[in-house]
């Protein structure tokens, strides 16, 4: 591990009950007729590795989108840290923050579908993740002094070692468009840890994976929870991913939260299996556990290399 | 001062025909906008191009405004027709030439090659014509009639007492040619399957072609559509002011272009709607204030276009109807 | 997944390795930079050898190649089109003229310092007004869909110039603002001094060359910096760039302000080199010109943006008058009467709009593509997600 990435140990990693780092109270959003999201309240514990699952055109990503902010709730509010993020008129005065003020309070974020800067090398886009905790302006480019200078030397390796951390220290220089789609994936990562945030929200970071990389790269989300103090939400679709390595699950399905608890819990909820498996729930139940026996396997054979 | 009704009426009227005008050529701006998202900048040179085409019919024709009624109005016609189709031609020819090939480009490509397009047509048009304003023959008698304004309603009359509305057998003109290109063109658009085709495009360009709809064909359509009413309006343009110039279409197209963003930009009504507003602002500016306030003409109408341009896009990019859900065609 | 790095370099030395590399990049290109400003520099000395006369041309081109290094940074670094930056060239002139014209409005009300009735003085507070117009005409529109913001840019392009005819008792409207001030010669040692008139053309020259040398400074600096990077990334994706920290509207008002800020160095240069400013030298083709300059050149490459702008500049104002005699010539000989009367300087629009549609067409990039501004144009790429840009359309709304 990187040595300036400090580590926290004793994180509780079970649902524990501690003051929440994230809140949404009864989030909507409409796109039109559609009600995309349907008051949804969720609470993310502190330090904790938190999912929503739901299948295809659940809301999941819109809910993420309104979090970070892209997206502006039709109704609710959602706090983090004690703070109103957004707040529709419904629950009292309005307000919106934007984006990257959203991201400067500490919430980092990847995207479903990769949104790298494609012309930019893997180091330059871990330095736009940083923008928000550098400082220099236009004066002070155009000067170059002393204070630019130095700023730029310590972000470039800090890059490096993001780059590092998320295995892609050889790639620095490569434009990122030319880099694989599990590289793009990592960049993705250390290009949103670059502004060392508080609250991760990674959006089906494992899609397209095979079982051995989605179980490398899950194991990896738990290590950087620890190493870098952080707390994670995660978006998946594929219900197994999350399973192993979530202390708490909220499903969502058509846009409203139909379930939520530890991963045990959720997997025997009869909702949720009907919402994601229909008629033939038992059935594909058994498919699915034993899905979830493989994904397992894979993951021994990753560490064992 | 006493409010001048009957000036008033009469630069109500110079608006309105004038506004039919700048309809024409705000509909071509707002087809293609509905369709391809392109600001087709050349849209004006093309309308130019048709008031060329036209001079040049009926300069070849060698008819006056001596020869029989029935002969002038044959040839206008001809003229009409052939600018139609040859500002169609046009537009369609600089779509397969100059825009087709960016349609998956960044928006930005498209719209500079068309600042380019213009820019080569405004060069043909001074080859053409020269850089001087050049006149045509005058084909419509400056006749008119004038109307007592709504002298029967015991309360209007006070106001209107003695004013009167000037109608000349020019503003016929433009109302006999626009209205029936309105009416055709809703018929298209509302009534056939090429239209409603286009519609469907517009609203969604990728369930359209899902649902088996040739969207290069649609796109032509519009280039068609959006080029022979330039042409018509070309025509018009060129017997109303009974001259031309290379550069009209610059001030003409921003104009009709602020017309179909004032309309909501892709909404074919609030083009119509929009061009008449336009229309009607610029002939008060150009004549009527000066009445009231001093040092005002038609020096400062193209500052109070472009003011209303940049207010529209920038406070109200959906148009004065609208929702920004405004259907598109 | 862990990183065990014990024997190979330490993250800072291949930080530093990498930057050094750069660095050289950075320093050989600076070398050709000199190279080439040295012998432009030594140019006066043969045109006057051999009489060429050509000063008054390039003069007046060179504040063109300045403009367009300023809309570079508008439309290649941050990706807006602006199709009316001519209206910050007219700030930038007019600023000139009231300041230091002796018929100006504000120095016949007296309401101009003395001090700031000196060329120097005067263009920097031109600068100073051009970058706060930027931010005025910017703030407001910057946040509209490029497509929409072109037309706006042109919309003031056009407002700000007609209004400069029409305010005539601010303005003296179209018949201009003469008498606009010089530089103070500056003395040497002995009776030696640089004067600024029309009689000291290299003068003129130098100075001109050494503002471009400054601005060109400037700008790769910008570029190379964590505002240039910020641009960068609004260009390729604003919705991620904003997610990843960086203020969608800060980012590009200062690209608005700096651009125009460039243009009021080039328009107070011009202003007190041609005297006098009326409002007919800016035209909405003046901002085609420049927009043909830096995308002939390669949006995002200023060295690129440069050689475009000496191209275009140069037959605009040299070429094509020069080399409608030898084209007329060989008219004669063929007999062709319309080619030997033919002159090439009316094809100038005919020429800069095949460029422009050409280049769209065939070199997006331009000549000298600047990699990822090349790449970001290109029709055939599908890294680019137009489409997902416009679906999250509520985050670039705000400020
Ligand atoms: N910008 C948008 N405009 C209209 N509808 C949208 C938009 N974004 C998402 N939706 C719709 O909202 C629903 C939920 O989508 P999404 O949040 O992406 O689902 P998930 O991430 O769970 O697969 C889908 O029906 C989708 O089509
Ligand atoms: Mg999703």
């Amino acid at each position: 591990m990187a040595a300036q990435v400090t580590s926290v140990p004793g994180q509780p990693t079970t649902g524990a009950r501690v003051e929440p780092i994230l809140e949404t109270r009864s989030v909507s959003r409409r796109f039109g007729g559609l009600v995309a999201v349907d008051q949804v309240s969720i609470v993310i514990p502190r330090g904790s590795i938190s999912s929503v699952i739901g299948p295809n055109g659940a809301g999941k990503t819109t809910l993420f989108n309104m979090i970070a902010g892209i997206y502006r709730p039709s109704a609710g509010e959602i706090r983090f840290d004690g703070d109103v993020l957004s707040r529709a008129s419904d629950m009292g005065r309005a307000r919106y923050r934007r984006p990257d003020q959203i991201m400067e309070a500490g919430i980092a974020r990847t995207f479903q579908n990769i949104r790298l800067f494609a012309n930019m090398t893997a180091l330059e886009n871990v330095q736009v993740g940083m923008h928000s905790r550098m400082k220099a302006g236009a004066v002070g480019a155009m000067l170059r002094t002393a204070a630019v200078r130095r700023e730029e030397a310590d972000s470039r390796i800090r890059a490096i070692e993001l780059l590092d951390y998320v295995g892609l220290g050889r790639h620095a220089e490569s434009t990122a468009k030319n880099m694989s789609y599990g590289d793009q994936r990592r960049l993705e990562i250390a290009r949103a840890l670059a502004s060392e945030p508080r609250l991760l929200l990674l959006d089906e970071p494992t899609a397209g994976m095979n079982p051995q990389e989605t179980a490398g790269m899950t194991r990896f989300f738990d290590q950087m929870r620890q190493d870098l103090n952080l707390t994670v939400l995660l978006i998946e679709h594929d219900m197994k991913v999350v399973m192993g390595i979530s202390d708490h699950v909220s499903v969502l399905d058509h846009g409203q939260k139909i379930a939520e608890g530890t991963p045990d819990e959720v997997r025997a909820n009869e909702q949720v299996i009907e919402a994601y498996l229909g008629k033939d729930a038992e059935q594909t139940a058994a498919a699915l556990a034993s899905r979830q026996q493989q994904v397992d396997d894979g993951a021994t054979e990753v560490t064992n290399s | 001062m006493d409010f001048n009704w009957t000036l008033f009426f009469q630069f109500l009227v110079i608006g309105l025909a004038t506004g039919s005008l700048v309809a024409l050529v705000a509909l071509g701006y707002t087809l293609v906008y509905g369709i391809i998202e392109l600001i087709n900048f050349a849209h004006g040179e093309v309308f130019m191009m048709g008031a060329f085409f036209a001079a040049t019919v009926i300069t070849l024709t060698g008819v006056t405004g001596d020869d029989s009624a029935g002969l002038i109005v044959a040839i206008m016609l001809l003229a009409l027709a052939g600018a139609m189709i040859f500002s169609a031609l046009l537009n369609r020819g600089i779509d397969w030439v100059a825009y087709k090939r960016l349609r998956n480009a960044p928006r930005l490509a498209p719209l500079i090659a068309a600042i380019g397009v213009s820019f080569i047509l405004q060069n043909l048009g001074i080859y053409w014509k020269g850089s001087n304003p050049f006149t045509a023959p005058s084909l419509i008698p400056f006749d008119w009639r004038t109307y007592n304004v709504l002298q029967e309603w015991p309360i209007l009359r006070d106001w209107f007492e003695g004013s009167t509305l000037r109608i000349t057998l020019m503003d016929l003109f433009v109302i006999a040619v626009t209205l029936p290109l309105l009416v055709g063109l809703s018929w298209f658009v509302y009534r056939t399957r090429l239209g409603t085709a286009m519609r469907a495009t517009a609203q969604d360009r990728e369930a359209a072609a899902l649902m088996g709809i040739d969207i290069n064909r649609t796109i032509g359509i519009a280039f068609w559509l959006g080029g022979s009413l330039a042409g018509a309006a070309g025509l018009v343009a060129l017997l109303y002011n009974n001259s031309a110039r290379f550069n009209m279409g610059f001030q003409y197209g921003l104009y009709a272009f602020t017309a179909a963003v004032l309309g909501g930009i892709g909404n074919l009504a609030g083009a119509v709607v929009g061009g008449v507003l336009i229309g009607v602002i610029w002939a008060m500016s150009d004549g009527f204030l000066g009445l009231y306030i001093e040092g005002w003409g038609s020096q400062w109408t193209n500052t109070v276009i472009f003011s209303i341009l940049v207010l529209v896009l920038v406070f109200r990019p959906s148009g004065i109807f609208g929702s920004p859900t405004t259907e598109k065609v | 997944m862990a990183v065990s790095a014990s024997a190979a370099p330490s993250v800072a030395d291949r930080a530093d390795r990498w930057f050094k590399r750069r660095q050289q990049e950075d320093q050989q290109r600076l070398r050709w930079v000199v190279i080439g400003a040295v012998i432009v520099a030594l140019y006066p000395f043969l045109d006057s050898a051999l009489d060429l006369g050509l000063l008054g041309s390039l003069i007046p081109m060179f504040v063109f190649v300045i403009l367009a290094m300023g809309l570079n940074i508008v439309v290649g670094y941050a990706g807006l089109l602006d199709i009316g930056y001519v209206a910050f060239f007219v700030i930038g002139a007019y600023g000139m003229a009231f300041l230091t014209s002796p018929n100006s409005y504000f120095v016949l009300k007296g309401w101009v310092p003395d001090f700031l009735q000196h060329f120097w003085p005067a263009m920097l507070l031109s600068w100073v007004v051009a970058a706060i117009s930027g931010v005025i005409i910017g703030a407001p529109t910057l946040r509209l869909r490029g497509d929409y913001l072109a037309i706006v840019t042109l919309g003031f392009g056009e407002i700000v110039p007609d209004f400069f005819t029409n305010a005539e008792g601010l303005t003296r409207g179209p018949r201009g603002i003469g008498q606009i001030a010089a530089p103070a010669t500056i003395p040497l040692w002995g009776d030696n001094e640089i004067k600024f008139s029309t009689q000291n053309q290299a003068n003129w020259f130098w100075l001109i060359l050494v503002v471009g040398l400054v601005s060109l400074f400037m700008i790769t600096r910008l570029y190379d910096s964590r505002l240039g990077r910020a641009w960068q990334s609004v260009r390729e994706d604003e919705i991620a760039a904003s997610s990843m920290g960086v203020n969608l509207v800060k980012t590009k008002l200062w690209a608005f302000a700096l651009g125009a800020s460039f243009s009021g160095f080039a328009g107070s240069i011009y202003a007190g080199y041609v005297g006098v400013v009326y409002p007919d030298q800016f035209q909405f083709s003046v901002s085609v010109i420049i927009l043909c300059m830096v995308i002939l050149g390669g949006l995002g490459n200023v060295y690129g943006v440069i050689v475009g702008a000496i191209i275009i500049g140069s037959f605009d104002r040299i070429l094509a008058e020069k080399l409608s005699t030898p084209l007329n010539w060989i008219g004669e000989q063929i007999g062709w009467e319309a080619m030997a009367e033919h002159s090439l300087t009316s094809d100038r629009f005919l020429i800069f709009g095949l460029a422009l549609v050409l280049l769209m067409l065939l070199r997006p990039g331009g000549l000298f593509p600047q990699r990822a501004r090349a790449a970001e144009m290109d029709p055939h790429d599908p890294d680019i997600t137009m489409q997902e840009r416009e679906e999250l359309a509520d985050v670039s709304g705000r400020v």
